[in-house]
């Protein structure tokens, strides 16, 4: 019984991370820029869905709360206020070809020969063996106690850029 | 409890059962909707199709079910197809972790009474947050594939709306899951025992219900759908089974909202204070305290007028997000005493 259903999540994690590549591809392909926030939605639910089988619960329902459910949501706002039909046919980012695949060759063979020698190691070990009570209670006691300094730090910044977006467009909109 | 038993009957029994209930609900919530509101106008509502117009919701379905489908020339067909299916899933997904009473057996089939939910996972709350962030998609890319104005306008409105009424939705939870410890939706009903949330929480209870009508666009925050102005928003140019699904996720989200609100404050399945030693089990309970709520919708729906689009965006962010972020701190004061 436990065999199975480590055979079943085993096969289940390849799957899922198939069908968020070709999720992601859908996203660089798609013409229409509507469809590639779609596909960046799936992405996002899928990749959710990774952090799920690895036992991250509490990474998995933030990854579909803020980036599926918040940031998404942003993106689409924008590109439905943008004129796609007339981007349609323009080829805006596909004008220097050549250069591109000779860069991107590159970068397959820099990356390959990186993670060819790498000595990855053993996987790190899951996080619900470290605390009793799930990934949740993890998470917030390393993020409270020991990483408090830099989480707060983060979020005084957050909010810097906050209010400064809001002090840009006000200004704006008042002249 | 053997393998099959454990892993492949209970729990497709448990989600069929599940499914079949919220569903019908779902059908005769319109019903009633249409008969609570006639009534508060003096009128008699649906009469013709069976006794009282009982089986008026499943003409209406049967009729939505043989309607033709329509797709507008210039729509996105790819995009006007999976909108109404992206709205209903999340709605439909949230019902797995909604307990519904304390154990059952499911009439006999299991030999030891189980916990009365799909899944009790140890992120409930936050699991039915995710995941009905995602149905607002259904609603704006329905109002965008439709390539019409008034859908294109009634779609930003409701993201805009979701969005920014999920903040303090979110917020408003926050009090109860720090009182109960947990995030599981059963840990939250068991640990309001001694006292329901309702009278520590009422701050946040009383922000939640505002929060939840306008999350679910209802009235009097129907402005994704305000027939004056937007003739039927999103759904404008949706006819046949789409429109139906749009329908039916908006209800089940009724239901969703109705039972979160059930499970945080009102102490979920357990019976009211006092009057525990009565032979009522406890599904009975929760069902009654859903039903309230959702004829608390209809109610408001039948009293109050339509929010003006800014004025709903005002009280959101400078009043309620205020509130529950007050709520936070005067919980955890009381905590920590």
């Amino acid at each position: 019984m436990e065999a199975l259903s480590q055979f079943l999540s085993h096969y289940l994690i390849y799957f899922i991370m198939g069908l968020s590549i070709v999720t992601a591809l859908g996203i660089v392909f798609s013409k229409n820029a509507v469809h590639s926030v779609i596909s960046m939605l799936f992405t996002m639910i899928l990749v959710a869905g990774i952090y799920l089988l690895f036992d991250s619960e509490f990474l998995a329902a933030v990854q579909l709360l803020v980036y599926a459910g918040g940031i998404i949501v942003l993106f689409l706002f924008v590109v439905l206020l943008v004129a796609l039909h007339k981007l349609e046919n323009l080829r805006l980012y596909n004008t220097y070809s050549l250069v591109s695949i000779i860069l991107v060759l590159a970068l397959i063979v820099i990356l390959g020969a990186t993670f060819y020698v790498m000595p990855f190691g053993e996987a790190p070990k899951i996080v619900h063996n470290i605390v009793a009570g799930g990934s949740t209670e993890a998470v917030a006691m390393t993020l409270y106690t020991k990483f408090i300094l830099p989480f707060e730090i983060a979020s005084v910044l957050l909010l810097v850029a906050l209010i400064g977006a809001i002090i840009l467009t006000k200004a704006r909109t008042e002249q | 409890m053997d393998f099959t038993t454990a892993y492949i009957l209970l729990p497709t029994a448990k989600i069929l059962a599940v499914f079949i209930v919220v569903l019908l609900t779902v059908l005769f919530l319109t019903y009633a909707e249409r008969k609570v509101i006639a009534f508060m106008q003096v009128r008699l509502g649906p009469m013709r199709v069976g006794p009282w117009g009982l089986l008026q919701p499943i003409a209406d379905g049967l009729k939505l079910f043989l309607k033709e489908d329509i797709i507008p020339l210039k729509a996105d067909k790819l995009v006007y197809w999976i909108a109404p299916t992206i709205a209903i899933v999340p709605a439909f997904l949230s019902f797995l972790v909604v307990p519904w009473g304390s154990e059952t057996t499911l009439f006999g089939l299991a030999k030891t009474p189980i916990p009365a939910v799909i899944s009790d996972l140890n992120i409930g709350i936050l699991y039915i947050l995710a995941i009905s962030s995602i149905g607002i998609y259904g609603i704006l890319l329905g109002g965008w594939a439709s390539n019409s104005k008034y859908p294109l306008l009634g779609g930003l409105r409701s993201a805009a709306q979701m969005v920014s009424y999920e903040v303090p939705l979110t917020l408003a939870l926050v009090g109860p899951v720090m009182m109960a410890n947990t995030l599981s939706t059963r840990g939250i009903v068991e640990a309001q025992k001694g006292m329901w949330f309702v009278v520590p929480q009422i701050l946040a209870f009383l922000v939640y219900i505002a929060c939840a009508v306008a999350e679910t666009n209802r009235a009097p925050y129907d402005l994704p759908e305000a027939e004056t102005e937007l003739v039927a928003g999103f759904h404008t140019e949706y006819s046949g089974m789409k429109f139906a699904f749009f329908y039916l996720a908006e209800y089940a989200n009724m239901i969703v909202v109705s039972s979160i609100a059930t499970i945080c404050f009102l102490g979920g399945w357990l019976p009211i204070p006092g009057l525990s030693f009565l032979p009522i089990p406890s599904f009975v309970w929760f069902a009654l305290k859903v039903g309230i709520f959702l004829f608390g919708y209809l109610w408001i729906r039948a009293t109050y007028p339509r929010y003006r689009y800014d004025q709903l965006m005002q009280i959101g962010w400078k009043f309620f997000i205020p509130v529950t972020l007050i709520n936070i701190f005067i919980t955890a004061f009381f905590l920590l005493k």
